[in-house]
């Protein structure tokens, strides 16, 4: 075998990719794993032993690093911690039509290095949501197709949680659950008693390990995830897929590869391969595989699609049906409501949990009793914790007696913020700005998306229902908020090469397997069809693992 | 092949060259304006710690000067704040000494703690007033823009990109040094280890851990 021909090739290393990797080196094909940036290794090139008084800065902001990252800055991501785990937005630009915050993740490992490892299952709310209402179009699957992936994938990555029996958040093979603290054992109790079984304060399920998994050490209760876990605690490409891909001999790994192209045989009408730049050298590279996955990072994985094939499709491989680069979707969020709670002197908590309370979807669903003016819906994470006293007072708030104050805890608050679902409109779309290239000289993407009625009506119910829950359950000073979202803020970005039950209204079928090239398959956020209001990331590894599968079962009939 | 074994087999595959780059470290070193530069001399550094152990002093727990906050003020005032923000702390930190000349005779650094207290307290309230006064005055001119710019359709590019540091009504010069003492404090190995409560690796999760009045909090 030459040294560019595999069997599979996987364009991106982050969550889908490292997925599709471990499964296609498992099931026994030589496999190439290509990533734009740098490699990042497990503990070793990890934040995690430094503390913050090591930082000049404390962990803080620059100007410098203002000026380098005019996107990052925008909202929390923007830290001395990890930002090498962050894009170099100079050598990356994109054009904001619209404006869009792009929160990116360049290395091996991509964004499982610094998700939220929030871990839902969608449910068939959410598979039938757009049939039943009419916006976008129909999944081409049900709950029951995916389920058993989602356990597959659940009882690998590792996912901790509560199986809590409700039919809008389907329980999933979990681990232990994390420890609510004691205000929100009592808070969660009180909601079920005052919304009549109806509303639930249930523990955030998360992909966090709570015993020793597959190698790695459960969860230290660091809370510093994002800069990386040297226990492999919480699941990452570098924690759980990458090791036993590399294990079976089948994986190669090639950082600073940007693939530029998927090749397109016309008499075929398949992939032959890819077409790389090598982002240190500026070399080109052809790498050929019988089949190819493409997990790039939503809106990445549909920029590599409308560079391809354009000689056949003048808007790139999959855009027969007009719907590549549309229906571009996110989480809008920034928005909910919080308070004081009284009492609990007494007790304080000792370790730093990675997850806090999830509040699923009770809007628009079955024992919903009001009339609501939106679609969709919008579940909550939040906690209760005791922090620090602020210091602020009126009186004198400087010198000995304050300070020794401040060393004290302060009282217990508790805070929500809601996540909601974005309808899959489809002029809400992403494009290519030809006139504009990045350090490689290749066209950038444009984005051209917003939030409409819906969402904005559904913001006021975000923050309104959240009070009402609060004052009910007996939570003081109950104050609402609405920071404002811009696209892309949920780091959620999903559509843009949508699944669909024909080729005419979608990019991908069933399978995740493009109807124009039916060896490239796309499993990551650019798949999706609708958006639901739960964290998404668990899906894409589900949807990559049954891919697979579907992939190298047509591959032995000789089908692919 | 244990897990070991396999990342190591990813290191050679990869031939182990990293290129992460700090960049922050690089934004550290632009050229600051020779007056900031000058928060960095040692009677600056040693001035510095003085007002910050007036603010957070030794008690039964280490105080700022035991963090040496001093030392860190500088890096934050040249690094991370605006050119209208530096030359307001600049200018306010030199007048420390004559301020306390004309009020107690004698040089800060020479002032007995009830001095230093009594001055960094009326410093504080000043520094309140005059910071209520600049958020008014920003709302007004806010408002003004927002009439002038009623039509502009760019007004969310607007809000995602802070105005010019010349269009800045500075802060006063205590709310820096009050706001960075206590960031410098609290993030210091010895206000975090020695004043606060910090367990690096808890290893366990306890939601309700017993507590009694005076114990500290965990950092």
């Amino acid at each position: 075998m030459a040294d560019n021909v595999y069997d599979a090739i996987v364009i991106g290393s982050g969550i889908s990719g490292g997925w599709a990797a471990k499964e296609l080196t498992e099931k026994g094909l030589k496999t190439i794993m290509l990533e734009r940036g740098r490699n990042v290794e497990h503990v070793k090139d990890y934040h995690a032993n430094k503390d913050t008084w090591e930082y000049p800065h404390r962990g803080g902001r620059t100007k410098q690093m203002e000026a380098d990252y005019p996107v990052l800055k925008r909202d929390y991501p923007l830290n001395e911690k990890n930002l090498d785990f962050w894009v170099n937005e100079k050598e990356s630009p994109y054009t904001e039509t619209k404006r869009f915050d792009w929160y990116r993740g360049y290395h091996v490992g991509g964004r499982s290095l610094m998700w939220g490892r929030q871990s839902y299952r969608f449910s068939d709310l959410d598979f039938e949501a757009n049939l039943k209402d009419g916006h976008g179009t129909d999944w081409p699957i049900r709950y029951a197709d995916i389920a058993p992936w989602y356990s597959y994938a659940e009882k690998w990555a590792g996912i901790s949680g509560n199986r809590d029996g409700l039919a809008v958040l389907p329980d999933g093979d979990f681990m232990p659950p994390m420890d609510m603290n004691i205000v929100e054992k009592d808070l969660a109790s009180r909601l079920k008693k005052e919304y009549g079984g109806q509303r639930h304060f249930i523990m955030g399920r998360t992909a966090n390990i709570t015993k020793p998994h597959t190698g790695r050490i459960n969860c230290q209760y660091q809370n510093q995830c994002w800069l990386g876990c040297n226990f492999g605690a919480y699941f990452s490409t570098q924690s759980s897929t990458l090791p036993p891909a590399v294990a079976t001999g089948n994986l190669t790994l090639r950082p600073f590869s940007i693939v530029t192209e998927i090749i397109y045989d016309k008499d075929t009408q398949k992939a032959k391969g890819v077409r790389i730049i090598d982002a240190e050298t500026n070399q080109t590279y052809e790498f050929f595989a019988k089949v190819i996955f493409v997990c790039a990072s939503a809106f990445n994985s549909t920029w590599v699609l409308m560079n391809s094939a354009t000689d056949v499709w003048e808007n790139g491989l999959g855009s027969s049906s007009g719907e590549l680069g549309h229906n571009a979707m996110d989480h809008h969020f920034r928005v909910g409501a919080g308070g004081r709670v009284e009492g609990y002197e007494d007790k304080y908590i000792f370790g730093r949990r990675p997850t806090g309370l999830y509040v699923p979807r009770f809007v628009n669903v079955d024992g919903d009793n009001k009339q609501r003016d939106y679609v969709r819906g919008f579940g909550y994470q939040g906690a209760a914790s005791r922090g620090r006293w602020s210091g602020e007072v009126a009186e004198m708030s400087v010198g000995g007696d304050w300070k020794d104050a401040m060393l004290e805890p302060g009282d217990w608050s508790v805070g929500f913020t809601a996540f909601g679902e974005i309808l899959p409109y489809h002029e809400n779309r992403i494009y290519l700005d030809k006139k504009t290239k990045d350090k490689w000289g290749l066209p950038v993407l444009a984005m051209d998306m917003e939030i409409k009625d819906n969402e904005k009506k559904m913001r006021k119910d975000m923050s309104e229902e959240m009070k009402d829950m609060l004052d009910k359950v007996g939570v003081k000073d109950v104050y609402t908020y609405d920071n404002e979202y811009h696209f892309g803020m949920g780091i959620h970005e999903m559509g843009t090469a949508r699944m669909g039950t024909d080729a005419k209204n979608s990019v991908l079928n069933k399978h995740n397997q493009v109807w124009d090239a039916k060896n490239v398959f796309v499993t990551d956020g650019a798949s999706m069809t609708s958006g639901a209001c739960v964290n998404p990331s668990l899906t894409y590894m589900a949807l990559t693992a049954r891919a697979v599968d579907f992939a190298v079962a047509e591959l032995k009939k000789g089908n692919l | 092949m244990n897990r070991r074994q396999a990342i190591q087999r990813v290191a050679m595959i990869i031939g182990g060259s990293v290129i992460g780059a700090n960049l922050f470290l690089e934004g550290c070193t632009r050229s600051a304006s020779k007056d900031v530069e000058t928060l960095f001399e040692q009677s600056n550094v040693d001035l510095l710690n003085e007002l910050a152990d007036a603010i957070l002093p030794r008690t039964s727990t280490p105080g700022a000067k035991d963090a040496n906050v001093g030392a860190f003020i500088p890096v934050m005032i040249r690094d991370c704040y605006t050119s209208v923000d530096q030359k307001a702390f600049v200018e306010g930190l030199s007048t420390v000494d004559e301020v306390a000349q004309k009020e107690f005779n004698k040089k800060f650094a020479e002032l007995t703690p009830e001095e230093r207290l009594q001055f960094v307290n009326r410093l504080d309230k000043q520094a309140k007033d005059f910071q209520k006064e600049k958020k008014e005055k920003e709302k007004a001119r806010e408002q003004d823009r927002a009439n002038q710019n009623e039509s502009s359709t760019n007004r969310q590019n607007q809000n995602a990109n802070k105005v010019n540091d010349l269009d800045e009504f500075p802060n006063h010069f205590f709310t820096m040094l009050k706001q960075l003492t206590l960031t410098g404090f609290f993030t210091s190995e010895v206000g975090m280890t020695q004043a606060l409560r910090y367990v690096k690796i808890p290893g366990k999760f306890d939601g309700a851990y017993p507590y009694k009045k005076g114990d500290r909090a965990f950092a």
